[in-house]
């Protein structure tokens, strides 16, 4: 499973569709935001960050 | 420049470009921890292995970037988790095939653009993606701390 983090809903939900992931909501700006995505995500094999 | 940076630009771009990778990595690196794998990768630029003229606070943070992943790659050692970097030239992305378009002659400014690259060119995205591809996948085992160059030449000397 791919998830496409993003606060960008338009551009990271696009991104989603085209690789048949799941866009979640995140400003990764957020200490608290970021720990509470994991309890979505669930463990991940592959950590990509490119937010920029 | 330093006259033309100000504090308040710095803090923006730290905040999102440094915070940002360790806000994410002290949410799941743990849980790689526990599984004993996985990779992380961060998007860092050619402008953390080399300053980029008039762009300071940008500079500042994508050396920060390959600081982090090295500090990360250096505590997690032997962990199973493997932290590294990629560190691109200008790509064309469509965020910047659409401030091209704004300049009123957009082939003048993709040529500046591409000029910093020594082969003349823009990476496309998918270049990016490939290196990408290569650190997630089992045949990079042997690949933690590094900073990946895909910068066409730039940090090889001008």
């Amino acid at each position: 499973m791919v998830w496409v983090a993003d606060l960008n809903e338009t551009e990271g939900g696009s991104v989603a569709r085209r690789t048949n992931g799941k866009y979640l909501p995140l400003d990764v700006t957020s200490e608290p935001a970021c720990q509470q995505a994991v309890w979505q995500v669930g463990p991940l094999d592959v950590l990509v960050n490119v937010a920029a | 420049m330093i006259e033309k940076t100000a504090a308040a630009d710095l803090d923006r771009l730290y905040s999102v470009n440094v915070r940002g990778v360790f806000n994410c990595c002290k949410a799941f690196v743990p849980h790689m921890l526990e599984q004993r794998r996985g990779s992380v990768i961060n998007m860092a630029s050619i402008g953390g292995i080399v300053a980029i003229h008039e762009r300071l606070a940008y500079t500042t943070t994508k050396f920060a970037v390959v600081g982090l992943t090295k500090a990360l790659a250096l505590d997690h050692s032997n962990t199973g988790v493997r932290f590294n970097c990629i560190c691109p030239c200008r790509v064309e992305t469509p965020f910047v095939l659409a401030r091209l378009k704004e300049y009123p002659d957009s082939q003048s400014a993709y040529r500046e653009m591409a000029s910093t690259q020594l082969n003349g060119r823009m990476a496309r995205p998918d270049e990016i993606a490939a290196a990408a591809l290569y650190l997630a996948a089992d045949e990079s085992a042997m690949v933690t701390g590094s900073s990946l160059i895909i910068d066409g030449g730039w940090s090889a000397g001008k």
